[in-house]
C-alpha cells in the first residue's frame, strides 16, 4: 500500500480551523458552565434566603392544632361532656369544573340543599365550607364521591353523650368550640386550652416524611358536684310532675347540706346541648340560678328561725291567729282557713299567714332584714354557675308598713331555687350556711387546680336549728306536709304556694308557684331537696304539685346513697306511687358519629337484680305497689349485692391511715388533694358492697 | 521510518508514585464511602421519618378510637337508656322503699345511729364565726 504524502499547503489550514474551532466550542462552553454559574451563583447566593424559604413553603406546611377541651364529668367521674375529632367538608372551587354536577352529588351525599351549594361555589373562589362537622357516614359517602377540589379538615365537636340531662347546667358551645352557656362558660378558660402547631415536612405526594410538634395545652376537665343517677332521679320526677300539672316550667334541687354541694339541678323545660339550634332559647335558662320567684310559705321558716334565735317565742308558745285575718297598714292579710289559737309549732304545721306575720312582727323591720340577710337572700351564692340571680331584697327604708308582713309570709321578696335550698339546709346541718358549690375538681392529668375549700357561717345556733327540724318534721308528719312522707325515712320541710305576679303587677288569682323545701333523715340530713312548679294548672298548692315529687326523689336518692334508714316501720299511707312512664327512647344524636351499633350491645344486670325484681314486673311493666302492700312485698327480697361494709368516718385521717383502713376493709379509694380528709362520698356510716370506690378529699 | 524494539524495556516500577496512586485511591474510597455513608443515613432519616409520621398518624387515630370509645361508653351508660332498657327488656320496676329489706344482722333502724353528718366533721373555714345578725 502505498501512502500518500501528506499536502502541507492544505494541512495548514485545517489545522488552524481545527484550533478555532476548538476555541469557539471552549469559548460555547465557558459561556455555558458561565452562565449556570452565574444563575447558580444568584440563586444560591443572591437569592438563597428567598429560594430556601419558597422551598420549604412547598414542602412545609404549618397546621394549627385545635386544642381538645376538657371533659366534665359528675362526682362518680361518669363523662358529661366531652369533645372528639371529627371532619368537616369544604371546597376549593376554583379547581371544581363542573360545579352544578358536584353541588347536586354532594347535596345527595348530605342530604344538603344543591342550590345553596352551587350558589356558594361561585360566590367564592379559593375556599368555602360544604359541611361542618359531619358524621362518620356522611364524610365516607362524600370521601366515595371522590371530587376534585373537596377536601377535608379534622375539627373537634363537643358531644354531650347523657343529652339533655342536666343541660342547663353542664351548658353548651358554639361552632367555634366557645363556652356559650352553663359551667362550658364559666369555666370556658379553663375548660378549652391552648392550640398547638404542627409543622409537616412532605414530599411530592403530600406524604409527611418529618414533623415538629409545638404542643398546646389541652382543656382541663372538670369534676363537677353532680351526680348523674341523682339528677336522672330528680329530672324524670320533676319532668312527670311539670308534664301532669301542665306547668309553665319547674326546678328541683338537691344539695348535700353538710358541704353545701349540689347533687342535682334540674330545671324543666329543657334542652339537649348536643343540638341547641332545636330548643327555644327560654330552655336553656337554668331555673336553679337564674330563676327568681316569690318563695310563699317556705320562708316561713326563716321568719320562725329568725324568732327563735333572739329568743321571742318558743314552739309551745301560744299565738292568737285572729280567725285568719290580720289587718296591717290598711290591708288584710288572710288565711288560708280561719285559725283561733294556734302554738308556734302549729303556725308552721297548719301554714297560718297571721301567725308568721305576728312573729314578724316581733323581730321588727331591721332585725328581720339582718337575718334574711344572713340566710344569703338578696346576695348572690357565687356558686360556679352563670347568670346567677341575687332576688329582690328591698332595704328595710323602701318598706311599706305592709312589707314587714308580706315578707313574714315570703311575698314581696324573690329568691333563687338555690338560695331557698342552702337556707333549708342551714337549718338541716346544725345552722351554718354553707356557700352551694357545683364545681368538685378542675384537674389536668395529676395537677389539680386548688379550690377554694367550702366556708359556711353560723347563721342560727345548733339548738334553734334543731327545734327548727323538730318542728319541720311536724309539717310533714301531720301538717300541710304530709304528701312528703318518706317510707323508711324521717322527712322535715315546709310547703309554699306563692302567688304570682300578672302583667299589671297585681297578684294574680289564677297563676302560682307552689313549691316544697325539706330534709331527710331528720336527725342526719343526708339531703336538702327543693321542688318548685311554676304555674301549674289545677292543683295548685305546694302539698299538691311539690311534695310528692319531694318524696319521690327523696326515697330514691336516699335509697342510691345507703343512707341508713332511719325509720323501717313508717309507711306512709299515701297515693299510690304513679305508675313509671317509660321515656321514649330517642335516636341518640351520636349515632351517627359512634362506630359501634349501641343497641346491641344491651345492658347487663346482675342475677340478683334480676331475681329480685322478676317477681315485681307486672304486666305492664309498670310498679303497682298500695299503700298496704307491705305485708305482699315480703315476698320481695332485694338481696345486698356481697358482704356489705360500713363507710369509716374518716374525717381529719391522714391519707395513709384513710388507705390503710379502705385496704382492710375492701374498699378502693380515691384520694384528692394532699392533707388530711375533709369530704367523703359515700358519707360515714353508709353501707356499701366491698369493693366500692370511696372518694376523700383532703385539705390542709 | 527505522522501526524500534522497545520490547525488552522495561519500565521501572515507581514505588513512591504507586504509593500515592494507592493512597490517592484509598482516599477516594473513604470519602467515597463517607458519601455513601452520608447518603445511606440521610435516606434512611427519611424513610424513618415516613415510618415515625405513620406510627404517629396511627397513634392518633387509635387516640381518637379511644375517645370514641369512652364516648360511647358515656353514652351507653346514659341512665334514661339503662332505665329505658330495664322497664322494657327485663321488666324491671321502680323499687319502693318497703319492698328493700336489707340483708345483715343489724336492721337499717340499728346503724341510724351511726351515720354521722358530715356537718359534724366538717371543717369549716375562716367563716366559722357564729354570726350574731
Amino acid at each position: 500500500m502505498r501512502r500518500r504524502k501528506p499536502d502541507s499547503r492544505r494541512a495548514k489550514p485545517d489545522r488552524s480551523r481545527l484550533e478555532r474551532r476548538r476555541l469557539i466550542v471552549g469559548a460555547v462552553c465557558c459561556l455555558w458552565f458561565g452562565c449556570i454559574a452565574a444563575r447558580l451563583y444568584y440563586f444560591q447566593v443572591i437569592q438563597y434566603v428567598d429560594m430556601v424559604s419558597r422551598a420549604q413553603r412547598q414542602r412545609q406546611r404549618v397546621i394549627e392544632v385545635a386544642p381538645q377541651r376538657g371533659v366534665i364529668y359528675d362526682r362518680q367521674m361518669n363523662a358529661l361532656a366531652m369533645s372528639m375529632d371529627v371532619e368537616s367538608v369544604f371546597a376549593v372551587p376554583s379547581e371544581i369544573a363542573e360545579s352544578q354536577k358536584v353541588a347536586s352529588r354532594l347535596a345527595q351525599a348530605l342530604a344538603g340543599d344543591a342550590d345553596d351549594l352551587r350558589d356558594r361555589f361561585q360566590t367564592a373562589r379559593s375556599f368555602c365550607w360544604v359541611r361542618r362537622r359531619v358524621t362518620t357516614a356522611e364524610a365516607a359517602r362524600v370521601r366515595a364521591l371522590n371530587v376534585k377540589g373537596i377536601y377535608f379538615q379534622t375539627e373537634t365537636k363537643r358531644f354531650y353523650p347523657k343529652g339533655d340531662l342536666a343541660g342547663q347546667t353542664i351548658g353548651y358551645v358554639g361552632l367555634d368550640d366557645k363556652g356559650l352557656g352553663g359551667i362550658e362558660y364559666a369555666l370556658d378558660d379553663k375548660v378549652k386550652g391552648k392550640p398547638g402547631r404542627v409543622l409537616l415536612a412532605s414530599d411530592a405526594r403530600r406524604r409527611a416524611f418529618h414533623s415538629t410538634d409545638w404542643a398546646g395545652v389541652p382543656g382541663k376537665n372538670v369534676v363537677l358536684t353532680l351526680d348523674e343517677k341523682i339528677q336522672y332521679i330528680a329530672t324524670k320526677a320533676l319532668a312527670e310532675e311539670v308534664a301532669s300539672a301542665h306547668a309553665a316550667g319547674g326546678v328541683a334541687v338537691v344539695q348535700n347540706p353538710n358541704t353545701g354541694e349540689i347533687l342535682a339541678l334540674t330545671s324543666q323545660p329543657t334542652f339537649d346541648p348536643n343540638n341547641i339550634d332545636a330548643s327555644p332559647a327560654a330552655t336553656r335558662q337554668d331555673r336553679g340560678v337564674g330563676w327568681i320567684y316569690e318563695p310563699g310559705s317556705t320562708f316561713k321558716a326563716v321568719t320562725l328561725s329568725a324568732a327563735l334565735e333572739e329568743k321571742l317565742t318558743n314552739p309551745e308558745e301560744v299565738i292568737n291567729c285572729q280567725n285568719g285575718g290580720i289587718v296591717l297598714a290598711g290591708h288584710t292579710i288572710h288565711d288560708h282557713k280561719p285559725y283561733g289559737d294556734l302554738s308556734v309549732t302549729d303556725v308552721m304545721v297548719n301554714s297560718s299567714d297571721v301567725g308568721a306575720v305576728k312573729l314578724g312582727l316581733r323581730l321588727g323591720e331591721d332585725r328581720f332584714y339582718r337575718y334574711i340577710q344572713a340566710f344569703g337572700f338578696g346576695a348572690k351564692t357565687d356558686v360556679e354557675l352563670p347568670g346567677e340571680e341575687r332576688g329582690l331584697l328591698k332595704p328595710p327604708s323602701r318598706w311599706s308598713g305592709l312589707s314587714i308582713g308580706e315578707i313574714s309570709i315570703g311575698q314581696e321578696i324573690s329568691v333563687t331555687p338555690i338560695q331557698m335550698v342552702t337556707a333549708y339546709s342551714a337549718i338541716a346541718n346544725g345552722g351554718i350556711l354553707f356557700q352551694p358549690r357545683i364545681v368538685h375538681d378542675i384537674f389536668l392529668g395529676i395537677h389539680h387546680d386548688p379550690l377554694a375549700p367550702a366556708t359556711g357561717r353560723r347563721v342560727i345556733s345548733a339548738h334553734t336549728a334543731e327545734t327548727m327540724r323538730q318542728i319541720l318534721a311536724q309539717v310533714v308528719s301531720r301538717g300541710t306536709g304530709k304528701p312528703a312522707q318518706l317510707g323508711g325515712y324521717t322527712s322535715a320541710g315546709k310547703t309554699g304556694t306563692a302567688q304570682k305576679v300578672d302583667a299589671n303587677g297585681a297578684y294574680s288569682k289564677s297563676v302560682f308557684v307552689g313549691s316544697f323545701i325539706g330534709f331527710a333523715p331528720v336527725m342526719h340530713p343526708a339531703v336538702t331537696i327543693l321542688v318548685a312548679i311554676d304555674s301549674p294548672v289545677g292543683a295548685h298548692y305546694g302539698t299538691d304539685v311539690a311534695a310528692p315529687v319531694f318524696r319521690s326523689i327523696a326515697e330514691q336518692t336516699l335509697g342510691y346513697l345507703n343512707v341508713p334508714q332511719d325509720n323501717p316501720s313508717q309507711w306512709p299511707r299515701t297515693t299510690t306511687p304513679k305508675p313509671a312512664k317509660i321515656p321514649d327512647q330517642k335516636p341518640g344524636i351520636l349515632t351517627g358519629y359512634l362506630p359501634l351499633d349501641r343497641e346491641s350491645l344491651g345492658v347487663a344486670t346482675s342475677p340478683v337484680e334480676r331475681a329480685s325484681l322478676s317477681n315485681q314486673s307486672s304486666p305492664d311493666g309498670t310498679a303497682q305497689p298500695g299503700p298496704d302492700d307491705w305485708g305482699r312485698a315480703s315476698r320481695t327480697v332485694v338481696l345486698g349485692d356481697g358482704p356489705q361494709v360500713t363507710v369509716p368516718d374518716f374525717s381529719r385521717w391522714a391519707a395513709r391511715r384513710v388507705a390503710q383502713e379502705c385496704v382492710k376493709l375492701g374498699l378502693y379509694l380515691n384520694v384528692v388533694g394532699s392533707g388530711l380528709a375533709v369530704e367523703q362520698n359515700p358519707v360515714a356510716g353508709a353501707k356499701v358492697p366491698s369493693g366500692t370506690r370511696i372518694w376523700v378529699r383532703m385539705a390542709r | 521510518m527505522k522501526p524500534i524494539n522497545n520490547s525488552r524495556v522495561v519500565r521501572e516500577v515507581d514505588l513512591e508514585r504507586r504509593r500515592e496512586c494507592f493512597s490517592l485511591l484509598g482516599l477516594g474510597f473513604v470519602v467515597f464511602l463517607f458519601v455513601l455513608m452520608f447518603a445511606w443515613q440521610h435516606f434512611q432519616c427519611v424513610r424513618y421519618g415516613y415510618q415515625v409520621e405513620q406510627i404517629k398518624a396511627e397513634y392518633t387515630t387509635l387516640e381518637e378510637q379511644n375517645h370514641q370509645y369512652r364516648l360511647e361508653q358515656a353514652a351507653l351508660a346514659d341512665p334514661e337508656r339503662i332505665d329505658t332498657l330495664a322497664r322494657t327488656r327485663l321488666g324491671m320496676v321502680t323499687l319502693t322503699p318497703q319492698q328493700v329489706i336489707w340483708v345483715g344482722a343489724q336492721g337499717p333502724a340499728a346503724n341510724a345511729s351511726e351515720s354521722s353528718e358530715l356537718a359534724h366533721n366538717f371543717s369549716v373555714g375562716s367563716g366559722d364565726t357564729p354570726h350574731e345578725p
